[in-house]
């Protein structure tokens, strides 16, 4: 991603990621959070401070390191020292919670395995069916009841408020424009933005690449409008009306390591990279252009698509091979 | 065998009926809640949905999605692990497929969770009883946002390598090895810092498991006799 300067999500404030004490419990209850405490993390936290010395060097060493997270995903670390750091690259501090949830109850298990008894056991699984199913209860109700479906009039402007959601069907996303509804600025060559430093605003292509996701091409200092025709896993093919002869920056961003193929009218045609991370090439005769564009997959890629599907087959059935057990055997 | 014991049996069914039922349920779903999350996710299944109809793998970058103008989501979002599960759900809806993907690998995921937490003591009820609190930990879709594809891998990883590194330090063992390479593995096939935080994560959790190993004194001892039979080495977990 770096090696090919790709623009990268750093414009998430990580201080509005972390957590206070108050939204780290109350997370625990409310199913309306996307990212929260485990009920079962804050009993295993509340077992691990009355119980502390009694517990086993693992089991201690693991509420350690759950400690620490905890800590991480707190404004006591200076996160907004950080913003302009490498470290912004993970967004929001709260990413740790998956890590310090698993941990967590890692440690419960370790705990209930030693004390547990089958009352325990029947409140852990009452307790977890409880908010596995309120929440997919509440939030179906909500999906039907307090959500309206996304209005045609906003769907052809294309403007959403990025936080407020609507509800789709499967006739929406069947529909041919779906997936051109938003326009994704991350992941795009740096070069595409009009100030290279500049980094985008959240989560809005600058006015260059807008251009580039509208199919705008400038030709000869005009920009004029082209439409997709058709695209395949590894082609995309469009069409512009009106072309003058000379240069054209073909709408497509292009990456530093890789290749493409242009033909234009079914020719293959030249192409150079820009400075605005698209393709230009050279238009012989005025006129409508059919331009299509496809990636030439580098060797590499294709050799770790092999080595990849080789190595997990192999890995598989070794695996699942009688005499390789994956067996502790327990002194209890 | 584990399959053979009745306990397991039933309790194992359990977790996966249990498991299915409660997260399976939005598979029926004909609407869905959406916003630039939800949306980008789509993008992403739809690319492979194109692909895989046309017997092909998707590209590295977006020919069919994300506006169809070459951008590069694959870089932070590698889709080995989604190509598997855009290939078994292609036959469903939209809305169908993009909640059965979520669910299939809850599914396997807590399949695993309870032969690891058997094979680390527990008994099959509690077993049972842990592999339905990983599974609370997984939020279905609210408004934009849910437990990603990214975070339900990493879950399981965790789980599946923390049982790997339990294995490595009490003896040299090929499978705990190959284990911990795929937990890992199917998160570097899903998300990119995922796996980083992953990999630092276990890299802590590692330091202790080397302390505590039993091998790493029978290495001492390799390296000073060249004698020590790693097989014979004792398999002891106190919990």
């Amino acid at each position: 991603m770096m090696g090919n300067k790709l623009t990268q999500p750093f414009n998430f404030k990580l201080i509005n990621g972390t957590l206070n004490l108050d939204n780290l419990f109350s997370s625990a209850i409310n199913w309306q959070y996307s990212t929260s405490f485990s009920l079962f993390s804050l009993m295993a936290l509340f077992i691990i401070c009355i119980k502390w010395h009694e517990l086993t060097t693992t089991i201690r060493y693991l509420s350690i390191i759950s400690g620490g997270l905890i800590l991480l995903m707190t404004a006591l670390v200076p996160w907004g020292a950080l913003q302009n750091s490498l470290f912004s690259i993970i967004q929001f501090p709260t990413r740790f919670m998956v890590f310090t949830n698993v941990t967590l109850l890692i440690v419960l298990l370790l705990i209930i395995i030693k004390y547990g008894n089958n009352a325990s056991n029947w409140l852990m699984i009452f307790l977890s069916i409880l908010i596995i199913g309120n929440r997919i209860v509440n939030n179906w109700q909500y999906r039907q009841e307090s959500l309206v479906d996304l209005s045609p009039k906003i769907y052809h402007r294309g403007v959403f408020d990025l936080m407020k959601s609507s509800r789709i069907s499967n006739s929406i996303i069947r529909r041919d424009d779906f997936f051109e509804l938003r326009k994704y600025p991350e992941y795009l060559p740096q070069q595409s933005l009009v100030v290279k430093s500049n980094r985008n605003s959240l989560l809005k292509p600058d006015s260059q690449q807008m251009r580039t996701f509208n199919h705008e091409a400038l030709n000869q200092g005009t920009l004029i409008r082209g439409k997709k025709l058709a695209s395949t896993a590894n082609s995309v093919t469009y069409s512009f009306d009106k072309v003058k002869s000379g240069e054209l920056g073909v709408p497509f961003f292009a990456f530093t390591n890789l290749n493409y193929q242009i033909q234009v009218n079914n020719k293959i045609s030249n192409y150079k990279k820009n400075d605005r991370g698209t393709l230009n090439v050279h238009i012989k005769n005025s006129g409508e252009q059919v331009i299509k564009v496809s990636l030439i997959q580098p060797l590499v890629v294709k050799l770790l698509w092999v080595i990849g599907l080789i190595g997990w087959s192999v890995t598989f059935i070794v695996l699942l091979l009688p005499k390789h057990k994956l067996k502790l055997k327990s002194n209890k | 065998m584990l399959i053979k014991e009745k306990e397991n049996i039933l309790y194992l069914s359990a977790t996966v009926i249990l498991t299915g039922v409660l997260f399976g349920i939005n598979i029926s779903a004909q609407s869905m809640t959406w916003s630039q999350d939800v949306w980008f996710h789509l993008s992403r299944i739809h690319e492979i949905n194109v692909a895989l109809s046309h017997g092909q793998l998707p590209s590295m970058v977006n020919f069919n999605s994300f506006s169809s103008v070459g951008q590069a989501v694959n870089a932070m979002y590698p889709n080995g692990t989604l190509i598997l599960l855009v290939w078994m759900t292609q036959w469903l809806s939209p809305i169908s497929q993009y909640f059965a993907i979520m669910v299939i690998p809850i599914l396997v995921g807590s399949v695993c969770t309870y032969v690891v937490a058997k094979r680390i003591g527990a008994s099959s009820f509690q077993a049972f009883a842990f592999s339905m609190m990983i599974s609370s930990l997984m939020r279905p879709q609210f408004n934009n946002v849910q437990t990603s594809l990214s975070m339900i891998f990493t879950t399981y990883a965790i789980i599946l390598s923390f049982y790997a590194l339990i294995l490595m330090s009490k003896s040299f063992n090929i499978s705990a090895i190959l284990l911990l390479s795929i937990a890992v593995s199917l998160v570097v096939n899903t998300h990119i810092l995922s796996t980083i935080l992953l990999v630092l994560y276990l890299i802590v959790l590692t330091l202790y498991f080397w302390h505590q190993s039993v091998i790493k004194v029978d290495m001492l001892k390799t390296n000073w006799n060249c004698s020590t039979n790693f097989n014979n080495t004792k398999c002891v977990f106190t919990v």
